[in-house]
């Protein structure tokens, strides 16, 4: 099990190291107006002498490091744009609780629906039950959510009588976002639990288990969700961790001064540092999500060797 | 049911294959001396290979790409969704070669020199800039002086006749000819010394100036408007009196009889109390009339118990008839017309047209993307599946890449890169083809060692018809499956990308940017047909290409051809 861990955590440590380094690579190759609130007003000399205070004139592997070595006792630089001269770390601080807030609201909502949805569809297979919720996930699978989330801001806020944007004192304002990021998971957690749960059940202990006269309800809660359950329970760890980077698109809908919603603002205003910084950011939450949900599966799950080298993939 | 149990079948076949091995060693052990003499030196050479031959045993008339074919023609939803989606995707490209079409760049104008006049059933007469008549002008203008009106009425109304007057003046007819390549529209050249027009039909029964005024009152906001345009139905209330002016109220019907205090223009004059009298007639439910002298011409209007009040004032007063005046500037927002079938945008662009040249972009986008993901994807993962050497190298850059979210990539390379249909295709191939390459190797490394692909090999079967026979109809469920999601995909990260800002420039329509425009418009209940039709259409193409790439995955899946 340690080995396991330890290789795992080694193997999500390397990843980083890359990422890091090829999105600083590509950050890098903007325009350095990127980098200054006044770029027009000022001078070659004036950017040339502000680019060296700065450390972009060093080689690369200089400016990486740095940057590894700040993120690590937790400065991520300044942003330059966005705020002037404001940390970005202070920035951040802000907006990670409304994020984690909105995401773990509409996670609490999704995980319970999406499993009895999943369960029902298992149940029901090839039923009406089966068929509804099979349109469901194709529609949210299919069309691409920047389209319903829009009519669902245009028609909630007139069905439910509640604001169309965000509004910290107003906790109905949160009903609108909860159910834009809860659509999408549930789709997904039934849609998974479904296909565990059928698959579950074609394997032959269940066919023992009905041969020897155990009863359906028995079968369906002791033997198939139990076993269902597992594989779900990778991806647990990474939606908790995703809560926290925000929906990008759902936060800049509804105004939610989150994380989100902060990636759309930095690109749009060319913040280099800022961009660099969520990037970094949102990709270590989803190498931890991951590397979390491999972890907890080899926990809760006693098939999973150690010893293979491919380990729970 | 046999007399026979199992056993006793399979011991009496055992005895008989038995006999049967047994028989010709019985009867004849060796060929006699004559048949060996009369052997030939060719009959020992050995047998070329042979195709047909080598797979006679395991083969019928059993055809791939039939059952497959078969499978999937039997899911009626899915052939519904094949049809939609032809027909949408044919469509989109024929689309610039219908005629009459505009080109979706092109930024329309009013024009400067003509006018057209609709006038519907009740009379009421709409000036319109927009050219709803085909071919060239009937007669030369230049807009200032003169104007060219084309006016189109109701059939039934025969002959038009056309009166121009000053303001206030005295009307005079004019000739309206019949434009004689626009069948029911006719024209008149207006001069800007009488530019009020009015429309009678043959008969001069209907017209589209009436000298009677209708108020009404809305129900929701209690305010109050005042046109001059028929709204009731039947004829008006004949003989007037001398300095009143034929005034028509309508109020909601919680309003009860409604109570009418009519005023000078001036504040402060002195008010007196017109008595309404409910109007008769079909259709006319709500409606008072009254006749108010034009001294006392604004009515403030109240409900019978007094609980409503208009909020503002109604104006007794009869309007000019249409003044003729060209429009100008963009043909902008309008609404879907015969003209803009799905009417225009902000600065005067043809939807209709951007609609189908943006599906067309996006589609692109989406095919070339799936296409490149098919290819980079297919034969990364056979290069990994097969080349036992290559396979932990390719597994840890798997491991680096998937652990990345794809939308950080894309949102990255499109930041990094100017926006365009090369960059938005580039971005999104960056990381697609990974997943399909796992799964066609995870594919290739069980099957490449199943006991029929040894058993291909050990008839002698060459490889490349191990890999079309043997492995590709295994992996085209997983490749179909892959490209349905692809191509909806890709038009939905287009759309995503337009919204962050980072899609493609306006000159390029796409559905991200119809999709992007129609949202910044949402807040206008009035436009929100430049967002709902993209987002309709939209949704129509993803979801059949998604529903017809699962059922066809599902059919070329050889565990259900049976």
């Amino acid at each position: 099990m340690l080995v396991y861990s330890l290789k795992r955590l080694g193997r999500a440590l390397i990843t980083l190291v890359i990422l890091i380094t090829i999105v600083f690579i590509l950050v890098r190759a903007m325009p350095e107006e990127g980098y200054f609130s006044n770029y027009e007003k000022m001078s070659p000399q004036q950017i040339e002498v502000g680019l060296r205070k700065m450390g972009l004139k060093d080689p690369l592997y200089v400016q990486v490091g740095k940057f590894l070595y700040n993120a690590l006792r937790g400065d991520l630089g300044i942003s330059y744009r966005y705020r002037i001269n404001a940390k970005i770390t202070d920035i951040i601080s802000s907006k990670i609780g409304i994020s984690m807030k909105v995401g773990l609201i509409s996670m609490v909502v999704s995980l319970p629906l999406g499993m009895a949805l999943g369960i029902l569809m298992a149940r029901s297979k090839g039923g009406f039950a089966d068929k509804l919720g099979n349109a469901y996930i194709v529609f949210i699978q299919a069309v691409p959510n920047a389209v319903y989330f829009i009519f669902i801001q245009l028609y909630g806020s007139d069905l439910f009588r509640v604001s169309m944007l965000y509004k910290e004192t107003e906790w109905t304002s949160l009903i609108l976002p909860v159910i834009s990021l809860a659509l999408p998971s549930i789709s997904s957690y039934a849609m998974w639990l479904r296909r565990y749960m059928v698959d579950e059940t074609n394997k032959d202990y269940i066919k023992l288990a009905r041969a020897k006269g155990v009863p359906n309800s028995t079968i369906w809660f002791r033997h198939v969700f139990r076993n269902s359950v597992v594989p779900m329970v990778n991806l647990i760890p990474g939606s908790i961790l995703l809560t926290i980077s925000g929906s990008i698109y759902v936060e800049s809908l509804y105004s939610i001064p989150g994380m989100g919603g902060l990636l759309v603002d930095v690109i749009k205003r060319q913040d280099n540092n800022m961009v660099l910084a969520l990037v970094v950011i949102f990709a270590v939450m989803s190498i931890l999500g991951l590397l979390l949900g491999d972890l907890l599966m080899a926990v809760v799950d006693p098939r999973i060797s150690f010893t293979k080298k491919e380990g729970s993939r | 049911m046999s007399k026979y149990s199992a056993k006793d079948k399979i011991s009496k076949k055992l005895e008989d294959s038995i006999a049967q091995t047994n028989a010709p060693l019985t009867e004849k052990d060796d060929l006699t001396p004559d048949e060996i003499a009369k052997l030939t030196p060719e009959e020992f050479d050995f047998a070329e290979y042979d195709e047909t031959a080598a797979e006679r045993a395991g083969y019928s008339n059993y055809s791939y790409w039939r059952s497959t074919i078969r499978v999937f023609f039997k899911n009626k939803v899915a052939v519904t969704n094949l049809v939609i989606m032809l027909v949408l995707v044919l469509f989109t490209f024929l689309q610039p070669l219908l005629p009459n079409q505009f080109d979706p760049n092109l930024v329309n104008k009013f024009d400067e020199k003509a006018v057209w006049l609709i006038v519907d059933e009740d009379g009421k007469a709409k000036l319109s800039g927009i050219k709803y008549t085909k071919g060239d002008y009937a007669a030369e203008t230049d807009g200032r002086n003169t104007t060219l009106a084309y006016v189109q009425a109701p059939e039934d109304w025969g002959n038009i006749k056309l009166y121009v007057q000053e303001k206030g003046g005295v009307a005079e007819e004019i000739a309206a000819t019949a434009d004689s390549e626009n069948p029911g529209w006719y024209y008149a050249v207006i001069s800007a010394e009488k530019p009020y027009m009015y429309v009678t039909s043959e008969d001069g029964e209907k017209t589209t100036y009436f000298e009677a005024c209708w108020i009404t009152v809305d129900e929701e906001t209690t305010g109050v408007t005042s046109s001059s345009s028929k709204q009731t139905s039947g004829e008006l209330i004949a003989d007037v009196p001398e300095g009143c002016v034929l005034t028509y109220l309508y109020v909601p019907e919680n309003w009860g009889t409604p109570k009418v205090m009519a005023g000078g223009i001036m504040r402060g004059s002195e008010t007196s109390e017109v008595e309404f009298t409910p109007l008769e007639g079909e259709g006319n439910e709500g409606w008072y009339y009254a006749f108010v002298n034009s001294e006392q011409m604004m009515l403030e209007i109240t409900s019978e118990n007094g609980e409503y009040k208009g909020m503002n004032k109604g104006v007794a007063r009869v309007t000019d008839p249409t003044e003729i005046t060209p429009q100008v500037g963009f043909i902008s927002n309008q609404r879907p017309n015969e003209v803009y079938w799905f009417g225009t945008n902000d600065i005067g662009q043809d939807l209709w047209s951007r609609m189908w040249s943006g599906t067309r972009t996006s589609l692109f986008i989406g095919i070339v993307v799936a296409a490149i993901e098919a290819v980079v994807g297919i034969l990364v993962g056979l290069l990994w599946g097969y080349v036992r050497k290559l396979d932990f190298l390719f597994t840890e850059i798997y491991n680096v890449i998937n652990n990345i979210p794809s939308t950080i990539i894309l949102i990255l390379a499109s930041y990094v890169m100017r926006p365009s249909v090369q960059t938005i295709i580039i971005a999104m191939s960056l990381t697609g083809w990974i997943g399909l390459a796992r799964f066609i190797r995870n594919q290739v490394i069980i099957i490449r060692d199943r006991d029929f692909n040894l058993a291909s090999r050990c008839l002698g079967t060459p490889t490349r018809r191990v890999i079309m026979k043997n492995l590709l109809p295994q992996m085209v469920s997983v490749v179909m499956l892959r490209m349905s999601l692809a191509i909806p995909g890709a038009i939905g990260s287009e759309v995503f990308l337009a919204y962050i800002g980072l899609g493609l420039p306006i000159s390029i329509p796409s559905l991200g940017n119809l999709v992007n425009k129609g949202r910044s418009l949402m807040m206008a209940p009035s436009l929100r047909y430049q967002l709902i039709i993209p987002a309709v259409i939209l949704s129509i193409i993803t979801v059949c290409f998604y529903l017809v790439g699962n059922a066809f995955s599902d059919a070329a899946d050889p565990k259900n051809h049976v």
